[in-house]
C-alpha cells in the first residue's frame, strides 16, 4: 500500500478520524496496531521481523544498563548488534552471495539449490534496522535511557509512515513524541497537508513522468544513441529526487498530521555548492545516520593518522554505503567515486576557502549556482554506477557509448519539453527558497487567498499531469 | 588546571586546526558557530587535543559532546 | 475543540473549491472521453439515449433520433445498412472516417448509408437489429461486421454475459439483457473527476474493465455450428454480406457455415489501428471501405 494510492488515502482517513476521537493515552496503541496491520499487508510473515528486531533491541538495551563491567558490556553490545542486523544481512546479501558462489562454480543460476522466490526483500528492512541500530548504540553510549515498555519500542520500529523508506529517525525524539505529543495540533496538521501536497507533486508528477521517459531508454541502451543516454543520465537525479524526496515528504506529512514531527530528508540538494555540502542535503537522515554510526567510529579509530585517516575513513564509509545499496561491483565503484571526490574536497578545503574569501565569492549567487551545476553533473555521472544499470559491463558500455556514439537524439520532443518545464518549476521554487526565502512566499504567505491558490495549483498539477498507474488506458463501456 | 586555562589552551588548538587567528571560543560555542568545523575536521581537532593535553578520549564521550563547555568538562576529568 | 471546528470548516471549503476546479478543468480541457448513455428496449436491444452529444479523442459525436452515432440516410433508392460493434460505431475517430462516409464518397452519392454501430454488440444482436430496421430503412444491401468475439459472445451456453444480447442454442430463445451497474455509470458519467481518475487507473479495482474472452474455439466447435444453423433458420440472409477479418479464429467454420459470396474478408496491417487501442484508425476504415465498394460495384455490374 503505497502512500500515493487510493487504498492508503482511505486507510489514513479512517485511521485519523478514529485516532482523534479516542482518548490521547490510547493513541500510541492505535498507532502500533495500525502500523503492524500496514506492514502485514505486504506479507503477514514480515511482521515477525519487526517483532524480532523490537524484542532484540528491547532486551539488549535493558541488558546494557544492567552490566557495569565495561568489557562485558562491549561484548554484549556487539552480540546484540549482530542479532539486530542479522535479518538485514540475510535478506539483502543472501541472494547476491548465493549468485556469486554459483557463478564461481559455473553453474547456471536456474539450477539454484535454494529457490530465490521466497527470498523477497521485506520492504524497508534497511530503514528500520538502521533505526534499531541507532537506538541500541545510543543506549550503549549512555546518550539515552533504555525504554522500559516493549510496545513503545515496537511502535518506534514499526511506525507506519517511516517503516517503508524512512526518514531514519532517532529514538530520543520519537519516544517523547509518542508519549506526549499525539494531540491535534493545528500547525502540525497544516504543515502535514502542505508536505503531502508537495510530496505528491514530486512523486506523481516529477518522478513518475520522468520514469515513463527514462526507463525505456535505460532498458534499451543497445538501441539508444549516446546523446540520448547522456541526456537520460543527466535527468536521472531528478527522478530519484522526486521518488525518494517526494516519498519522504509524504512520510513527514502523514506523521505530522498524527502529531509526530519527523526530520526533513532532502534540503534543496541541487543547490549544493560542494559535494560535501550535497551530502548534507541529500537523504539527510541516512547520511547523518552513517556519519554518527559508521563514519565517526572509523575516524575515531584512525584519528592518529591525521588527514590520511580522514580520507581513509571517507573511502571506507562510502564503500560501505555503496555495498549497502547493493552488493555489486558497480555500487562499489559508485562508493569509491563519492569517497574520492569528498577526499579531494577535504584536502583542498582550506586553500579553497582562502580563495573564496579573497575574491568574496561566498555570497556571489552566480558563482554558487555554477558550483551547484558542477556538483550536479558529478553526481549524475556517479549514478551511471549507482543507478539503473545492473552489471559493470553495462556501465562501461554506457560510458563508451556516451563518448563514442555520435548518433543524434531519439525521443519525443514534446515529452522532453514537458519534463523540462516541470524540472524548471521545481528548480525555480527551490532557487527562491534557497536564496530569497522571504520573497514570494506561497505556502507560508500571510494572505489566505495566495496560500489557497498555491495549494490549488499544485493539486491541479497533480491531477492533470500525475501518473496514477502504468496501465494508462482503460477502455470501458457505458 | 582551571577551566579558564583549559579554554585558553583549547583556543590555540582551534586557531591552529581551523587556520584562523581570530577564533574566540567560550563554553557555549558549538560546531555551528565555527565555519570549518564539520565531521571532516572534527577528528583532527580531537586528535590534536589528545596530543596537547596528553589524554585519551573514549568514543562514547565524544558522542555526547554538545558544545565546548562539555569538551572542557571531559578534559578536566582526565588531567 | 473550537480550533478543530474552524479547521474542519476550512478543510471542507477548500476540498469543495478544489473539487470544483478539478471538475471544471477536466471539462474545459476535455480530458475525459465522453461515452453516450444507453437505454434498452423490450426486446433487449440497446441503443443510446437520443440527443446526447460529447467528445471522444476530441471528436464530436451526436446521438441521432434512432439512438446511434453514425450516418442515418433513409430515403435513398439504393439504401445500404451497416451493422456491427464498436468498430462500426467508430467513436474514437471523426465521423468523416466512418465506413459509410467513405462508401458514399467513392460511389458519388449513388448510395445512402444507415449505420447501426454500438460497442459490445454481439452477432445475434446485430441480426435482431437487422430484423427491426429492415422494415424502416428498406435497404438493398446489408453489411454485418463480425468482430473476433462476436460469435462466441452471442451464445449464452459459452459464457453468460448479462449485459449483452445472447441466444440459448438449446432452447433457441433470446436471453434477457440488463445494463450493468447503472447507478455507478450514472455517477461516473456525471462526476468527471471520478471518471477521470478511474480511467487514469487510480482506483486499482477495475470492476468495470472489459474482459476479452479467451479463445475457446476447439471446445465450442459444435456450439458454434449449431448457432449458425439457428442463424440461417431464423433470419433472412438474402441481402446480407458479412464483413470479417481473414485471420479470425473462427474463419473456417464461418466460411463453411455461410456461402462464400456472403463474406468480405479483409487483412489488417499494423498502421491501421488507433494508438493504444484495438480499433481501426481512419486508414483502416478507408481500406475496409474500398473492399466493400469493390463488392458493391461487382454486384452493380452484374
Amino acid at each position: 500500500m503505497v502512500f500515493t494510492s487510493f487504498e492508503f488515502i482511505i486507510f489514513f482517513l479512517s485511521l485519523s478520524i478514529f485516532y482523534f476521537s479516542i482518548s490521547i493515552k490510547y493513541r500510541w496503541k492505535l498507532l502500533l496496531i495500525s502500523s503492524l496491520f500496514f506492514y502485514g499487508l505486504i506479507k503477514p510473515i514480515f511482521i515477525l521481523i519487526l517483532l524480532f528486531i523490537s524484542i532484540t533491541i528491547y532486551l539488549g538495551s535493558i541488558l546494557f544498563e544492567k552490566i557495569h563491567f565495561e568489557k562485558y558490556k562491549f561484548y554484549s553490545f556487539i552480540i546484540i548488534l549482530l542479532i539486530t542486523i542479522a535479518p538485514l544481512l540475510f535478506f539483502k546479501y543472501f541472494n547476491s552471495i548465493n549468485q556469486y558462489i554459483l557463478t564461481f562454480f559455473e553453474r547456471a543460476p536456474s539450477k539454484n539449490i535454494l529457490s530465490n522466490s521466497w527470498l523477497i526483500l521485506p520492504i524497508g528492512i534497511s530503514y528500520y534496522t538502521f533505526m534499531a541500530v541507532g537506538y541500541i548504540t545510543d543506549v550503549y553510549n549512555e546518550k539515552i535511557k533504555a525504554e522500559k515498555n516493549l510496545f513503545m519500542v515496537m511502535l518506534f520500529i514499526s511506525f507506519f509512515p517511516l517503516v517503508m523508506s524512512g526518514p531514519i529517525e532517532r529514538a530520543e525524539k520519537m519516544f517523547d513524541q509518542f508519549r506526549n505529543k499525539l494531540f491535534f495540533d493545528y500547525k502540525k496538521v497544516i504543515y502535514g497537508f502542505q508536505m503531502i501536497l508537495w510530496g505528491m507533486f514530486l512523486k506523481l508528477v516529477l518522478a513518475d513522468n520522468l520514469s515513463l521517459f527514462l526507463n525505456p531508454i535505460f532498458e534499451n541502451i543497445n538501441y539508444s544513441s549516446g546523446k540520448t543516454i547522456l541526456l537520460a543520465i543527466s535527468l536521472y537525479p531528478f527522478q530519484i529526487y522526486g521518488d525518494l524526496g517526494g516519498y519522504s515528504l509524504l512520510a513527514i506529512g502523514f506523521s505530522s498530521i498524527l502529531g509526530v514531527h519527523v526530520r526533513i530528508n532532502f534540503k534543496r540538494p541541487f543547490f549544493s555548492t560542494s559535494m560535501s555540502n550535497f551530502w548534507r542535503r541529500w537523504h539527510i537522515s541516512l547520511i547523518s545516520w552513517i556519519t554518527d554510526y559508521i563514519y565517526t567510529p572509523i575516524t575515531f579509530f584512525l584519528r592518529k593518522n591525521g588527514l590520511f585517516g580522514i580520507i581513509l575513513s571517507l573511502l571506507l564509509t562510502f564503500l560501505i554505503a555503496g555495498l549497502w545499496h547493493d552488493a555489486t561491483l558497480p555500487f562499489v565503484i559508485w562508493g569509491l567515486i563519492q569517497g574520492v571526490v569528498l577526499s579531494l574536497e577535504a584536502i583542498t578545503k582550506s586553500s579553497r576557502l582562502k580563495i573564496f574569501n579573497k575574491n568574496s565569492l561566498n555570497n556571489n549567487i552566480f558563482f554558487k549556482v555554477c558550483c551547484s551545476i558542477l556538483v550536479y553533473f558529478i553526481f549524475s555521472f556517479s549514478l551511471i554506477f549507482g543507478g539503473p544499470f545492473e552489471s559493470l559491463n553495462e556501465c562501461l558500455f554506457v560510458i563508451e557509448k556516451i563518448f563514442l556514439n555520435n548518433e543524434s537524439f531519439s525521443f519525443s520532443k514534446i515529452e522532453l519539453l514537458k519534463l523540462i518545464i516541470l524540472i524548471s518549476l521545481v528548480l525555480f521554487l527551490e532557487f527562491k527558497q534557497e536564496y530569497y526565502p522571504e520573497k514570494l512566499k506561497l505556502f507560508r504567505n500571510k494572505n489566505l487567498l495566495i496560500r489557497w491558490i498555491s495549494y490549488l495549483s499544485i493539486i491541479l498539477f497533480i491531477v492533470l499531469l500525475g501518473v496514477f498507474s502504468n496501465d494508462n488506458f482503460i477502455y470501458f463501456q457505458f | 588546571m582551571t577551566k579558564n586555562s583549559v579554554l585558553v589552551k583549547l583556543t590555540n588548538i582551534f586557531r591552529e586546526i581551523f587556520n584562523d587567528r581570530e577564533i574566540v571560543i567560550n563554553n557555549k560555542t558549538t560546531a555551528q558557530d565555527i565555519d570549518n568545523w564539520d565531521s571532516l575536521t572534527h577528528m583532527l581537532l580531537i586528535s590534536k587535543i589528545e596530543e596537547e593535553f596528553e589524554i585519551k578520549f573514549k568514543l562514547k564521550e565524544l558522542n555526547n559532546l554538545n558544545n565546548v563547555g562539555n569538551l572542557v568538562e571531559i578534559i578536566n576529568t582526565k588531567i | 475543540m473550537k480550533i478543530n471546528s474552524k479547521f474542519f470548516k476550512k478543510l471542507f471549503f477548500f476540498t469543495l473549491i478544489s473539487f470544483i476546479s478539478i471538475e471544471c478543468s477536466i471539462r474545459i480541457f476535455k480530458l475525459t472521453n465522453d461515452i453516450p448513455q444507453r437505454e434498452i428496449d423490450e426486446n433487449g436491444l440497446q441503443t443510446y439515449v437520443v440527443n446526447q452529444t460529447g467528445y471522444f479523442n476530441n471528436n464530436l459525436w451526436k446521438v441521432n433520433e434512432y439512438g446511434f452515432i453514425g450516418l442515418k440516410d433513409v430515403n435513398h433508392d439504393n439504401q445500404i445498412l451497416i451493422i456491427g460493434d464498436s468498430m462500426i460505431e467508430n467513436i474514437m475517430n471523426p465521423i468523416e472516417c466512418n465506413l459509410g462516409y467513405y462508401i458514399k464518397n467513392q460511389m458519388k452519392e449513388k448510395y445512402g448509408v444507415f449505420e447501426i454501430g454500438r460497442s459490445g454488440m454481439t452477432l445475434i444482436e446485430a441480426m435482431e437489429f437487422k430484423k427491426k430496421y429492415e422494415t424502416i430503412i428498406k435497404p438493398k444491401k446489408i453489411i454485418v461486421f463480425i468482430n473476433e468475439n462476436d460469435v462466441e459472445e452471442s451464445i449464452s451456453e459459452i459464457s453468460r454475459l448479462s449485459d449483452r444480447l445472447q441466444i440459448s442454442i438449446k432452447s433457441g430463445d433470446l436471453e434477457k439483457v440488463k445494463i450493468k451497474y447503472p447507478v455507478l455509470k450514472k455517477i461516473l458519467y456525471n462526476i468527471k473527476t471520478i471518471y477521470y481518475l478511474y480511467i487514469k487507473g487510480y482506483f486499482s479495482v477495475n470492476f468495470l474493465k472489459f474482459q476479452t474472452n479467451k479463445k475457446v474455439m476447439e471446445t465450442n466447435y459444435e456450439k458454434l455450428e449449431k448457432f449458425f444453423t439457428i442463424l440461417k433458420l431464423n433470419y433472412d440472409l438474402e441481402k446480407v454480406t458479412f464483413l470479417i477479418n481473414s485471420n479470425d479464429p473462427n474463419i473456417e467454420l464461418i466460411e463453411s457455415a455461410l456461402k462464400k459470396n456472403k463474406l468480405i474478408k479483409f487483412k489488417t496491417l499494423e498502421n491501421w489501428f488507433v494508438k493504444g487501442d484495438g480499433h481501426w484508425n481512419c486508414l483502416g476504415h478507408k481500406n475496409v471501405s474500398n473492399l466493400i465498394v469493390e463488392r458493391l460495384n461487382n454486384i452493380y455490374a452484374n
